[in-house]
């Protein structure tokens, strides 16, 4: 019965050193063989058109260009909020009304960068709108803030920047924010929109007004 | 040499793995849509049929060329998926092929979780016994899932060789032919280049199977007690229908019993059944639940989420399906318009206890729903042939449909015309029949029996040997020597012996490994010092603190990178045509439309939780991945728990707009896409 017992064990121990063997060696095999395989199936690949070296950024006075909202042109026209001076800006707003709805405006550059230049942009939210929510409770809990999502593009690739702003809960926001932006070499156009950012993608009651102090408007 | 012949005629189903190879040598033994369905099925069956014939003498190196044949089938399977960056039958349960969805991607996490030292996070009731298995192969394979898929097909392909074996010695040829097409049906449907339990399931019921047969056979009470433990562990590991393990435990004071004359009537039969045996086995499947318990306790973290049954249980109430609980009770969970700020593993869990509380209430205002449930399960699984994987091999499961049912029949008859085992398969049957309504076959498909359709398969498997020993009786009566057979017989019995213990060790081995070996493997990395991909979005946090990934997490084979259209696929690589077939589509529609507008060389890889990092070339540096690739500013993703950019990745407007969805934004999200420098 012992004897029995101990052929068995024995027997066992075999098939399990026998299993730890396939398992060691079958897994040898399969990446010695994946790695002269994969080199069959994967050609050799350009380098990475993505690093891209670039001069630093000039910041000229002007920069020539057209502004529109995806269908019609428009025009800045100066705006007084929280100071004394007028600035020439246009205001990007959610509404449900169609006639005064616009979340979206573009500058097209003409020409296009040639250099990597900087682009001023001033924002803030209307004084107005904020005294407006300011005086109604239930308006003003619905509101989460603004964001805006500035992208470039351009024959290179494209950059994306928010722009957020709370005034009416961050009292310190109540003025005209400042952001400098990058713009790439070759940049065609800069969008600004505003978004509902998740998790709520809440855009009620929203606007922001933009100012860019270079952009001169010229005609088409 | 033995052993070189093992090796040598392994090598086809190694090379197969490992090398591109023209996808029309594969197509045959796939699904595909635009075959004939004849040429659906045939193919596969055909290559089932070769070992049998390889089989009607014994030859030299017939094993290791069996061996070989069927490794080089199962293999073919996984391949196709590898050439093609697809599944045979389209699965959605694997993305490109390769990469988990759904349900495999919830389990590979928590595999991950275990071989990091975390313990699993999220879990729907005691599944752990896969995820604890993957954790060993994550750890052994270094995280290089193609690799994971390659040894999971050669495991596969191990067991359907032995358990072939033993039924050809038990059954015959062609009983083993019908073993080999099921199992091979079902394992291109729902097993092969999935994450997913049926991975276990399978083959721990095929072993306990052809394991439980023997037992039954030979009334051995150890092989029988073998097999108990191995029916439990592969239902544990992918639940099903649980009466089956009952039955049998039930039958063994049975089977078992005393043949000695004693008392009459009643007494009698009660005195004869076989208590201290039955008591044994009862002992035997406790255990193992307690072990599975135990390793639930271990290696899932604590709160513990109910088991996703009682979704299926709202769903017979409601005399729908499980989607009823989502509609009902889970529309913040499955409205995909929104990330929640509350994590996902919360949501289900808040979920499922909901569903859990009504479904019990439901049930319990209205249980006549379980004989409508148990009426519309017997009715589906007849009409759909469920366990012969009708739906694939309509003709094909008709007729296997027919056999059992004859061998059934067969079983009840006279004592010269029965056939043999009879008892076993009808209690297999009842078992199944008796569990349907609990676990009925519209909410997740045949899969779900991946532990029972073995035993199912023995029936007419059994048929067919009843067949061939009747034919073969009229022609041993005309003339074939007595001796010979006897001479035969002592050597398959033999063969069988030996056949039975490897049979064991391999079980046993699958059991400790998904059930003991996890819980060391926690142990032991629960205080080292690792880069983790735990760590990348801890539970109940969102991707905003994330500003960086190791570059020791991006492994080899962990993702695929998109080549060029009309370019050969061969996973990790796939032509753009191949990737934009098999984008993420259904809840992950929007994330599938940013990963089309990615330029050509990004890189998909696939990290813990469900989450994918997409990066470009330059996030790579000497085939390998640089030491951290930092991350765009995360805090505006809407799909943050779906996936991380890496800083490199230039984005399209229109990804841009599919980030972060606004009514708003529509000007852009319609504009046409900018074309990007990559392109």
């Amino acid at each position: 019965m012992k004897r029995k017992l101990t052929a068995g064990l024995k027997r066992n121990i075999v098939d399990l050193l026998v299993i730890s063997a396939a398992v060691i060696g079958g897994t040898f095999l399969l990446r010695k063989a994946d790695q002269a395989g994969a080199g069959k199936a994967t050609p050799e690949l350009p380098p990475s058109p993505h690093r891209i070296t670039e001069a630093p950024a000039i910041r000229p006075r002007i920069i020539p260009g057209r502004m529109d909202n995806f269908k019609d042109a428009i025009v800045p026209k100066p705006i007084r909020s929280w100071d004394t001076k007028p600035r020439d800006g246009v205001t990007l707003r959610v509404s449900p009304d169609s006639a005064s709805n616009q979340p979206s405006a573009r500058v097209l550059l003409i020409p296009p960068t040639t250099a990597p230049v900087i682009l001023e942009i001033q924002y803030t939210v209307d004084e107005s709108v904020i005294n407006m929510l300011s005086a109604n409770d239930a308006l003003k809990d619905r509101t989460d803030g603004v964001t805006v999502l500035v992208s470039t593009v351009g024959i290179a690739y494209n950059h994306f920047t928010l722009l957020k702003l709370d005034p009416l809960r961050i009292t310190e926001q109540r003025k005209w924010l400042t952001h400098n932006l990058a713009l790439p070499v070759g940049t065609t156009e800069v969008d600004f929109s505003i978004i509902g950012p998740p998790p709520d993608y809440n855009v009620f009651e929203d606007s922001c007004v933009i100012s860019l102090p270079q952009l001169r408007i010229v005609s088409p | 040499m033995r052993l070189a012949g093992w090796l040598v005629l392994m090598m086809p189903a190694l090379w197969l793995l490992t090398h591109p190879v023209p996808l029309a040598w594969l197509v045959p033994l796939a699904r595909e849509q635009n075959v004939p369905a004849a040429m659906r099925l045939w193919p596969l069956l055909l290559s089932c049929l070769v070992p049998s014939l390889l089989a009607y003498r014994d030859w030299k190196w017939r094993r290791q060329v069996t061996f070989g044949w069927i490794a080089l089938l199962f293999c073919s399977l996984q391949a196709y998926c590898f050439n093609s960056a697809s599944h045979p039958i389209t699965n959605p349960f694997v993305v490109w092929g390769f990469l988990p969805g759904t349900d495999g991607r919830h389990y590979l996490n928590g595999a991950v979780e275990i071989a990091e030292g975390i313990g699993i996070r999220s879990a729907f009731g005691a599944r752990q016994m896969w995820p604890g298995f993957l954790a060993l192969l994550h750890t052994w394979c270094h995280g290089d899932l193609k690799l994971m898929l390659s040894l999971l097909a050669l495991m596969q392909a191990a067991i359907a060789v032995t358990t072939w074996e033993l039924i050809r010695l038990m059954l015959g040829r062609v009983a083993a032919f019908i073993w080999l097409g099921c199992v091979a049906l079902f394992y291109r449907s729902y097993v092969v280049g999935m994450f997913v339990t049926e991975q276990i399931g399978l083959p721990l019921g095929m072993l306990a199977a052809v394991t439980l047969l023997y037992a039954w056979r030979r009334q051995s009470m150890v092989f029988w007690l073998l097999g108990l433990l191995l029916l439990t562990c592969s239902l544990n590991a992918r639940p099903g229908c649980y009466f089956v393990a009952a039955l049998l435990v039930a039958a063994t004071f049975w089977r078992f019993r005393h043949t000695a004359p004693a008392a009459d009537g009643s007494r009698k039969f009660l005195g004869d059944l076989a208590w201290r045996r039955g008591m044994i086995a009862i002992a035997a499947v406790s255990f193992c639940i307690a072990a599975n318990a135990l390793s639930f306790r271990h290696l899932v973290n604590p709160p513990r989420m109910p088991s996703n049954f009682w979704l299926v249980l709202y769903g017979i109430a409601k005399g729908g399906t499980w989607l009823d609980s989502v509609r009902d009770e889970g529309r913040e969970l499955f409205d995909f318009t929104k990330v929640s700020t509350v994590s996902e593993e919360e949501l289900w869990y808040g979920f499922v206890s909901r569903v859990k509380q009504a479904a019990i209430k439901q049930i319990a205002a209205n249980p006549r729903m379980l004989l409508h449930a148990a009426w519309r399960a017997w009715r589906q699984i007849i009409t759909k042939q469920t366990f012969f994987v009708g739906e694939a091999a309509p003709g094909w499961g008709i007729l296997l449909l027919l056999m059992s049912a004859i061998a059934l029949g067969l079983a009840g008859s006279k004592r010269n015309t029965a056939i043999d085992d009879g008892g076993l398969y009808w209690l297999v049957w009842i078992g199944v029949f008796l569990s349907l309504p609990l676990a009925p076959p519209w909410d997740s498909g045949p899969r779900i029996y991946a532990a029972t359709d073995p035993l199912i398969w023995l029936t007419p498997a059994a048929f067919c040997t009843w067949c061939a020993k009747r034919l073969s009786g009229r022609r041993s009566s005309r003339g074939r020597a007595e001796l010979s057979i006897a001479n035969d017989r002592q050597t398959e019995c033999l063969e069988l012996n030996a056949r039975l213990r490897w049979n064991s060790t391999v079980g046993l081995l699958l059991v400790i490994s998904s059930v003991l070996f996890p819980s060391v493997l926690l142990a032991l990395n629960r205080n080292k010092t690792m880069p983790r991909y735990s760590d990348l979005m801890p539970l109940g946090t969102t991707s905003i603190t994330v500003n960086e990934i190791p570059g020791s997490l991006i492994r080899r084979n962990r993702g695929i990178m998109v080549g060029p259209e009309k370019s050969r696929t061969f996973l990790p690589r796939l032509a753009r045509d191949d990737f934009e077939r098999g984008v993420p589509r259904g809840r992950e529609f929007a994330i599938g439309e940013f990963m089309k507008e990615l330029p050509d060389n990004s890189y998909i890889a696939v990290l813990g939780r469900p989450r994918y990092l997409i990066c470009d070339r330059s996030a790579f540096q000497n085939e390998a991945a640089i030491t951290r690739i930092p991350l765009q500013a995360a805090d505006w993703m809407a799909y943050k728990y779906i996936f991380s950019l890496s800083s490199s990745v230039a984005l399209t407007a229109k990804q841009v707009m599919i980030l972060c969805p606004s009514s708003a934004s529509h000007e852009i999200f319609w504009k046409p896409a900018v074309p990007l420098s990559g392109k």
